[in-house]
């Protein structure tokens, strides 16, 4: 979604990012991918939790569709990308034998388009690891929700 | 379309800096993608 900051800016929203690690690896991450948007933690998951979003063992790690696609993104890759798949594996794992280091290791995340009177335009709760929207998907729903809002990209810039 | 409600807008969260924040100003001022990380890895 970070590559697509700039049109969800047009579209007179904004991007943010909420993770469940500390602070410090907050910084780290946001340095590590060039985040510009505004960026949140929240070490307790009281947020993922009010929102419903998933959590456990197995929609993490065992479900064998988390595995397909990591083997598949093994198999159909260049080398290149075949060791950064096993880098960012790693990268994922390390946080189950560190609890709390960079973040709750089991707990799922997702994706919500939410408006200023608090409706939910658009919601995506991961289901098992690497379980991501579409980033068309969420982009057609918040220009619909734009629609919904009652103006346009145009007025909003006025 | 349901909403956030009042309780999960009301949940705390913590911007890099330390400083305390509920969760429903994210969408105060205008529509907000929320991305929800597993983690920071």
């Amino acid at each position: 979604m970070r590559h697509e900051v700039s049109r969800i800016h047009a579209l007179g929203a904004e991007l943010v990012v909420v993770g469940n690690g500390t602070n410090r690896f907050a910084r780290a991450f946001a340095d590590d991918i060039q985040l510009d948007t505004p960026l949140y933690v929240d070490p307790t998951c009281a947020s993922y939790q009010a929102l419903s979003l998933k959590r456990g063992i197995a929609p993490t790690l065992g479900s064998w569709r988390t595995w397909a696609n990591m083997f598949r993104a093994l198999r159909g890759g260049v080398r290149e990308r075949r060791v950064a798949v096993i880098l960012r594996w790693w990268r994922q794992s390390v946080p189950v034998l560190i609890p709390g280091a960079q973040g709750d290791a089991w707990q799922l995340g997702g994706v919500l388009i939410v408006l200023p009177d608090g409706r939910i335009a658009y919601r995506h709760h991961s289901t098992i690891s690497g379980d991501h929207p579409r980033t068309s998907e969420v982009m057609a729903a918040l220009a619909g929700s734009k629609w919904q809002l009652g103006f346009t990209s145009a007025e909003q810039q006025e | 379309m349901d909403a956030v409600s009042a309780e999960a807008g009301r949940t705390k969260i913590w911007d890099i800096e330390g400083r305390e924040h509920e969760l429903k100003e994210t969408w105060a001022v205008q529509p907000v993608v929320l991305a929800f990380v597993r983690h920071f890895g």
